[in-house]
């Protein structure tokens, strides 16, 4: 599918669900660049990915050179938004993102640890401890809006990599 | 602790151990900039820190302005790569990079998993589930490894940061989960392909950071024992 203005287009493999594969319809929908997504057969095309996983992103560029292909979902966050301007180019203040979205996916490890607990003992000691890192995650965020002025915000006045990586994880919660 | 020379000096506070952290002392050894490590008490200092777990990285500049804190491993990792050089500037080849390091952290969390259940039916799913994804890494980097050329190295022909995370990663299983599962090494010796045995050589061989590589261990001598 090749682009008409010589930027690239994307696809994304991903199952039919918000999980790890929203942030990056987010994101390329922000920098305005086509895409699409195809969702495989699973567990029939683990094999054919590249890390028997989902989500991968496949840029494919308009000179006839070989598709670009990525996987690992904060991996391809990042590429996009350090690609299309979401992500700041200072390297500090960027860490200061990334580290959010990384403390998210804690939470998030947290809980599908509890999810996936088979014995009733295993599952309360899961759950206390998803609970308590959710709530450390919580008390975090609503510290760095209040600092940056409550303007609905996480850094500066406009939608960053962190708002988007953030709004995604309540929209999974719900 | 003020560097000399105008660059930047690092304290890395983590637990005495290699876990999520010897990427770390590996980057800031090899940059050959200032820097120390901090054990802080644990749990009491749990509460210092931004987000109540380690590793923290601090760094302090040479004019006065505030020190600059992050966490998260993969993030101080990914700031150190890209500010120490170990990590391309290109976006595509940085890209490749970073995700060997996020599937290495795949791997990890899912022997944290198995670290963490206590009933025998969990610790076996999920010790099951770690053999699984480890298969999948071995596989995957020994191929990757192989169409370099075999010369060791994941990319180019010089130490980068996908070769520190995949070595770091062995040097968990074999040495650092010891700790967690006696046996592990037995379990996990026999996975080990000519090719990962090579980049453990090779990284263990590189000049820049001998100084402290065998401090947790000799992973060659691990998996030739």
């Amino acid at each position: 599918m090749a682009s008409a203005t010589n930027t690239p287009s994307y696809i994304l493999r991903y199952f039919d669900a918000i999980g790890l594969g929203e942030s990056i319809k987010l994101l390329l929908t922000a920098a305005n660049i086509e895409w699409t997504d195809e969702h495989p057969e699973w567990p029939q095309e683990k094999p054919n990915q590249p890390f028997g996983r989902l989500p991968v992103l496949i840029e494919k560029s308009t000179d006839g050179s070989p598709d670009f292909v990525i996987c690992e979902s904060g991996n391809i966050e990042r590429y996009l938004a350090r690609t299309y301007g979401l992500l700041p180019a200072d390297l500090r203040k960027a860490a200061l993102q990334e580290q959010l979205r990384d403390q998210m996916m804690d939470v998030v490890i947290a809980f599908s640890g509890y999810s996936r607990s088979i014995s009733e003992e295993d599952k309360k000691a899961k759950k206390e401890a998803f609970e308590e890192i959710f709530e450390k995650f919580i008390a975090l965020l609503t510290k760095i809006l209040q600092d940056n002025g409550s303007t609905g915000r996480l850094f500066g006045d406009s939608l960053s990599y962190a708002d988007i990586s953030i709004y995604t994880f309540f929209k999974n919660l719900v | 602790m003020a560097s000399t020379n105008n660059r930047p000096s690092y304290i890395l506070r983590y637990f005495d151990m290699i876990g999520n952290g010897e990427s770390t002392r590996l980057m800031l050894t090899a940059a050959n900039v200032e820097w120390t490590e901090e054990r802080p008490e644990w749990p009491q200092e749990k509460a210092n820190q931004p987000f109540g777990r380690l590793p923290v990285l601090i760094e302090k500049s040479t004019d006065g302005s505030p020190d600059f804190v992050i966490c998260e491993s993969g993030n101080i990792e990914r700031y150190l790569g890209r500010t120490l050089g170990f990590i391309p500037a290109d976006l595509r080849k940085a890209a490749l990079q970073e995700q060997v390091r996020d599937q290495t952290f795949d791997v990890i969390t899912s022997f944290a998993g198995f670290v963490r259940s206590t009933s025998e039916e969990d610790k076996k799913a999920r010790l099951d589930a770690f053999w699984e994804i480890l298969d999948k890494y071995i596989a995957v980097y020994s191929k990757h490894i192989q169409d370099n050329g075999n010369t060791g190295y994941l990319f180019g022909n010089s130490l980068s940061f996908a070769d520190i995370t995949t070595y770091v990663l062995f040097k968990n299983v074999l040495i650092g989960f010891a700790k967690f599962k006696e046996d592990i090494a037995d379990y996990a010796k026999p996975k080990l392909t000519p090719e990962i045995i090579k980049l453990i050589s090779t990284v263990e061989a590189e000049p820049s950071i001998s100084k402290i590589v065998f401090k947790s261990g000799d992973l060659s001598a691990a998996v030739k024992a």
